[in-house]
This record gives C-alpha cells, structure tokens and sequence, in this order.
C-alpha cells in the first residue's frame, strides 16, 4: 500500500471512530466516560496492543490533526479577544485565582512525586502539566522534562479537567460562569477551554483568558525557578 | 460552509507563516501561541472579529476532541514510564487538577464577594 493511502485509511479510522463515539456520547446524554475522545483512544490503543501494526506509522499519518490542533489554538484568539469584555470589571480577581490554581495545581502534583521518589524527568514533566501542549513541550525541554510524557501528562490532564472538572465545580458551589471558566482554563489549558466555549461564550472567552495568562506565565516563571533552585 | 473552510484556512496559513518567521529567526517561542496573540492584537486594532475567521475557530474548537485522539495514541510511545509509575501519574492527572481546578474557582468567587458583587 502506498504510504498517501495508508495515511488516508489512518485519518478515516480515526474521523470515523470519532463520528461513533460522538453519536453514542450524544445518545447517552453527554456521560464522562462516552466522551468522543476517550473510546477511539481505546480502541487504537487496543487494536496497536493485540496486532503488529506499527503506531508510529499511525501517528506520521495523522500528523495532519496537529497543523488543525495548532490553527485551533490560534482561534482561540476570538475568544480571548471577546474576554477583554467578560472581564472587565474583576480583572485583578481573575489573575488572583489564576496564579493561585496555577501554583497550587503543580505543587499538588509535586508532593506525591517528591514522596514516591519519582525520577528527576518525571517530576520536571509534571510542572507543566497544566499549560497548553505546544508550551509546555517547549518550556518541559529547557526545565528537563521529557516531552514526550510532558505532553501526555498535559492531555489527560487537560481531559480529566474537562470531563469532571464542571461537576467538581458544582460540588462545591462554583456554577458562576465566568468562575468556572476561569478554573477550565487555568488547570485545563486548550481541551478545558474547548469545553468552556461548548457551554457559553462567556465561560469560553475567560477560559481562553485563563490559558493564555496561565500558559505564558508558567512559560516565563518555570526556567527562572528551575535556574534558581537547579 | 465556505466561510468556515475560508476561516479554517486562514488559521493555518497564519500559523505557516509564524512558524516560518520563527524557523527563520531561530526563535523558541511556540508559533501557535505567538499567532493566536497577533491574531488577538488584530481584532483589537480592528475592534471586531471577521465573520469568517470566527465561523473557522468555532468549527476548529467542535473537533478539538477529534484532534487530540492521535496525540492521546502516542502515550503508548512513553508506555515505559507511564507504566514505572503510574500512582504519581495518576495523582498527577486527576487530584492535583481537580485541586487546582476547585482552588482557582473558589479563589475568585471568594475576591469577587469580597468585593461586594457576584
């Protein structure tokens, strides 16, 4: 097979098992554990595991999907823009709680790693486990993280905000929008703020706020203090 | 639908072109997040959003599941060390977002109350 088809054929499978789990997602009135993610990542995984098809060649096939991840973080200038509005008024509160949920996210991240002994690149690939992928690659390289893990840890991380981050919200007494916004975006980064965007313009605008100011702070801040405490 | 496509391609081609201006000056700077603050400073000057570049990001934002299967796939490449330590990953992951997901909101409902309005 010619490697333009196999790529075809990769980017199918994975538009068409996306297309399935979103209508079974939907059908089961938007669960956490049917989200549209979760079940093809499943079902690649498994089908990788249990054949001798090459991964890799998947991911060399999808490399698409990563320009379209990219341009989507680009978009995401629309709702920042926007957010100058939404924020108008409590601007020192939201850049309060955004340095105070980005501190407090990679030190309790920390202290387990530091009590379980994790190796050195584990613990440097958590510090930024809640800023969007394409920073915190950059930015777990030059603390010496590993990359790779950095941007797993960054994925689910950002999917576990997503998928229960509301509901924890509202467990305890968070359902303000612009609240919940600004906590999707700070500890959830691009997949938090895309959830954000699906429920309101404005929790979208101020999660997209909260990314950014979390993102290129942490960008800033981390090597200083790596610098320092290394 | 050709605005969107229009609005989509725009947002790439964009994001070409910073990626370009970094490779050529050597820059360590992510082109997605340099784009997205030029993109912003654009709207900003103009003080509005083109229709078509906001019909592209809302149709991106939909799939952004979609777009993130592959990346989730290449955990396997690091099975390794994910499996070596998978009770500090798994703490990682989930109780330390969820702290800072509930310390960031109730943060800022505490400041705004304080302030007399909600």
């Amino acid at each position: 097979m010619t490697a333009a088809l196999h790529a075809l054929l990769w980017i199918a499978v994975t538009i068409g098992l996306y297309g399935a789990a979103d209508w079974l997602y939907r059908k089961s009135g938007h669960r956490a554990f049917a989200h549209p993610v979760l079940l093809p990542v499943v079902v690649l995984i498994v089908i990788f595991e249990a054949s001798n098809l090459d991964s890799a060649k998947y991911l060399a096939s999808t490399q698409v999907f990563s320009t379209f991840l990219a341009a989507a973080v680009v978009g995401l200038a629309v709702p920042l823009y926007r957010s100058f509005d939404a924020l108008k008024e409590n601007r020192v509160a939201v850049m309060v709680a955004i340095m105070g949920g980005s501190v407090s996210g990679v030190i309790s991240a920390l202290i387990p790693a530091w009590l379980l002994h994790a190796p050195e690149g584990l613990i440097a690939s958590l510090l930024t486990k809640s800023i969007t992928t394409p920073i915190a690659v950059t930015v777990a390289q030059s603390v010496g993280g590993i990359p790779a893990v950095a941007a797993a840890v960054v994925i689910v991380t950002g999917l576990v905000a997503a998928l229960i981050g509301p509901s924890v919200l509202r467990l305890v007494g968070v359902d303000d929008p612009v609240a919940t916004g600004v906590a999707l975006g700070t500890a959830g980064h691009a997949i938090g703020t895309a959830e954000a965007v699906r429920r309101s313009d404005v929790m979208g605008s101020v999660a997209a706020f909260a990314m950014i100011v979390n993102g290129l702070a942490t960008a800033v801040l981390l090597p200083l203090i790596a610098a320092v405490v290394g | 639908m050709i605005k969107t496509l229009a609005g989509i391609g725009f947002l790439v081609l964009l994001l070409y072109a910073v990626d370009g201006i970094k490779q050529a000056l050597g820059l360590p700077v992510p082109s997605a997040i340099v784009a997205m603050l030029l993109l912003t400073f654009f709207f900003a000057s103009q003080r509005r959003v083109p229709d078509f570049v906001d019909q592209g990001a809302k149709a991106l934002m939909r799939v952004i599941p979609l777009l993130f299967i592959p990346p989730l796939v290449a955990i396997l490449d690091v099975r390794a060390m994910v499996l070596s330590h998978p009770v500090v990953l798994f703490l990682a992951v989930t109780g330390s977002t969820l702290v800072g997901l509930v310390v960031t909101g109730l943060l800022y409902k505490a400041l705004v109350r304080k302030r007399g309005r909600v």
